[in-house]
């Protein structure tokens, strides 16, 4: 998902794995995860099971499943069933599940790969675990940064290749002190990207359902080509917020903590009903009162608590003012379709900013923020 | 005052608990009727595209009544079970409430918001008749009615289904899926009634003790979900039941809940007892006539199989 990958190999390698690099998701993994998953199954189900494949194709003989446990949505049930299905059609393997019931299993396990000290494995397991830690703030780093830079670089492709650039450092750098040194460098490297004149570009903001929003291959690298088009489009869970904050519920969000944005969320969506959904409507209540330009709600086809919420997405954009665009992507999503829906919707919001810059010179800013949040 | 029903989704389940709860009360009830096709195409016009026809056929239910009675009860049904573990309802009928709020808002509604890890079922409906008005005490008393009443009438049914899976001769066949499918016959596009035609008895999964899967032998891993538990185990009790010939498992596209319970069906209780199942997918386009064919030949298939057994 995402950059994930980065943070989590160097977690693992450090409990004493060999990791077998699943390469990214794509057009292969796709066709096997909707080959051998149900028909009727969400996407992320189908994109992770195809990537399976492709792992346990190169040799993966463990394969790692987080998630599990209560949950109402589907994905409490993802590597149970992608378990059984890998076992009926012939692929060996030991499998793990990372969750909230079997932290003992897990232990034992830790400890079985550290040759049976517990010194070793909790001394491994502090370091690697500071080691994923910095690395997946680096990446979380990165990535922001190219948020933000790319609508304003003057020759395309030049966040890219930073980005692109820096993520293979990150990726080899195993030393927690060289990747904090790292930090200065990659900030001062994006600050001197040449940029283009252009004043404050749109800005968009990204909810939905987790994997949509951070995994590009299924999104169709929204972000990037968003940036590309001269939007700034902001996704309101990133990879390492999501391993930390959510999975892992360490350091939750300072930005936003999930009690405040609960508290937002709770009077129109007043429990969360399985995946983030609870959370995204209170970012995108925040965006609205933080004059975003627009919110693009991204979803796999039938997903359960998103379609649950949609009507409540839209009913909260209408409060507040603020224009919706809702993308449901599932195998057969084509990309052309999608990004003129992007650009008819992009057009809605320039028009609607030069008409706001005009009311701007005649009412102030803040009288006109009070207008538009009752 | 008026407290309006809509006969769907959860209806189904609690079916004479809320008439009974209101009527103690003095409440009228003002119940939305069967479904029909101009209350499915009214619903299908204001729901998301991509949500699971009954919850479209809900949407119907309650826009038949908004504007007709004051309030109208939608439930919330969040936990329903704690203990071994924890039973949740799927996310739609988690924000059941929220939704309708969204869609129709015109609508005033009550709801009674079941989550058993905050308070008991009793203590959520004693609430709800606080909002309207009524003191805990006599809510309580309704209550227990309502509760008494509903055990009667599922008693009955349970008496009469086990009587028809004791009879002799005909085929049986075993019917899977939610509440809210099989007693909608508008639906399910009379698929039970359709089942009888040929000449089988039908057991329907609902009207059979089956109990949770928490409770049975262990050798199936449950689901998070309450009513797809109920599946669930039902599947493993009609699998296990040499009575029974076949299973026919209604489920309704869109339905995130159903992919899941129908390949661990397939997978996990199918892995002891060979199932014959068939599954009918339904949505709004589905034809009557083409369930019929895929029904009468799947009961042909399973009146020749008994056939070469006997
Ligand atoms: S949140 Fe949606 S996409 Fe994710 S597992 Fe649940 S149903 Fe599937
Ligand atoms: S369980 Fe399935 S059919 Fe029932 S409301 Fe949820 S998604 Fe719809």
């Amino acid at each position: 998902m995402g950059n994930l990958n980065i943070a989590l190999g160097a977690l693992l390698r450090h409990l004493g794995c060999d990791v077998v690099q699943g390469q990214k998701p794509n057009k292969r993994s796709l066709e096997m995860g909707v080959r051998y998953a149900p028909e009727l199954v969400c996407l992320p189900f189908k994109v992770t099971l195809g990537d399976m494949f492709g792992a346990l194709e190169r040799g993966a003989d463990t394969l790692l499943f987080i998630g599990g446990g209560d949950w109402s949505c589907r994905y409490g049930y993802y590597g149970r069933i992608q378990c059984s299905i890998l076992r009926r059609l012939g692929y060996e393997f030991r499998s793990i599940f990372v969750g909230n019931k079997d932290i003992k299993f897990v232990a034992s396990e830790i400890l079985r790969m550290n040759s049976g000290s517990w010194t070793t494995a909790i001394k491994n397991w502090t370091r690697g675990f500071a080691v994923a830690w910095h690395k997946s703030k680096l990446v979380d780093e990165v990535e922001s940064l190219a948020r933000h830079f790319r609508p304003h670089e003057q020759n395309r492709g030049e966040c890219a290749r930073l980005s692109h650039k820096f993520l293979k450092r990150i990726d080899d750098e195993d030393r927690v002190l060289a990747l904090r040194k790292m930090k200065k460098e990659i900030r001062e490297e994006f600050c001197s990207i040449r940029r283009t004149g252009q004043p404050a570009p749109l800005r968009i903001m990204l909810v939905g359902e987790s994997y949509c929003v951070i995994e590009p291959f299924v999104n169709f690298d929204i972000i990037e080509k968003l940036g590309e088009l001269g939007v700034h489009a902001e996704p309101f869970l990133t990879a390492h917020r999501w391993l930390f904050y959510h999975a892992m519920r360490i350091n939750e969000d300072r930005g936003f903590p999930r009690k405040e944005a609960r508290a937002l969320a709770q009077p129109v969506w007043q429990y969360n009903a399985g995946g983030e959904d609870q959370l995204s409507i209170a970012y995108t209540i925040r965006a609205a009162q933080q004059g975003f330009d627009g919110v693009i709600h991204l979803m796999p086809f039938s997903c359960m608590p998103e379609t649950a919420a949609l009507p409540v997405f839209e009913r909260v954009c209408r409060l507040y003012n603020i224009p919706f665009l809702n993308i449901s992507l599932d195998e057969h999503t084509g990309v052309a379709g999608v990004y003129t829906r992007i650009e008819a919707f992009l057009d809605v919001l320039s028009q609607r900013r030069a008409r706001q810059d005009s009311v701007e010179n005649v009412y102030p800013r803040s009288q006109r923020v009070a207008i538009q949040h009752p | 005052m008026a407290v309006g029903i809509p006969q769907a989704l959860g209806y189904h389940y609690y079916n004479p608990l809320w008439t009974t709860f209101f009527r103690d009360l003095g409440i009228e009830v003002v119940m939305s009727g069967q479904t029909d096709r101009k209350k499915l195409d009214r619903g299908i016009n204001i729901a998301p595209g991509e949500t699971c026809l009954p919850l479209k056929c809900y949407l119907g239910h309650a826009l038949a009544l908004a504007g007709k009675t004051e309030r109208i009860l939608v439930p919330r049904l969040v936990c329903l079970r704690t203990k071994p573990a924890i039973r949740l309802g799927c996310p739609k009928m988690i924000g059941l409430p929220d939704m309708i709020r969204a869609l129709i808002p015109d609508a005033s509604i009550v709801t009674v918001n079941i989550d058993l890890r905050q308070q008991s079922e009793e203590a959520s409906y004693a609430a709800l008749a606080r909002e309207l008005g009524f003191p805990a005490r006599r809510a309580r008393q309704a209550y227990a009615h309502g509760v008494d009443v509903a055990r009667a009438r599922q008693n009955e049914r349970i008496a009469l289904a086990r009587a028809s899976v004791e009879s002799n001769g005909r085929l049986k066949i075993g019917m899977l899926g939610h509440a809210y499918l099989l007693y909608d016959d508008f639906l399910n596009l009379g698929l039970l009634k359709k089942t009888r035609a040929t000449g089988a008895t039908v057991i329907n999964c609902r009207e059979i003790e089956a109990g949770d899967i928490d409770d049975g032998p262990g050798d199936i891993h449950p689901l998070s979900w309450y009513f797809e538990n109920h599946v669930l185990s039902a599947a493993r009790r009609f699998c296990t039941d040499e009575r029974i010939s076949g299973i026919v498992y209604l489920c309704s596209f869109g339905c995130g809940a159903a992919s899941i319970t129908a390949e661990v069906i397939e997978s996990e209780i199918g892995r002891g007892h060979p199932v014959h199942m068939l599954k009918v997918v339904l949505d709004e386009h589905t034809g009557e006539t083409g369930i019929a064919t895929r029904i009468e030949s799947f009961v042909d298939m399973l009146n020749l199989r008994r056939e070469r057994e006997l």
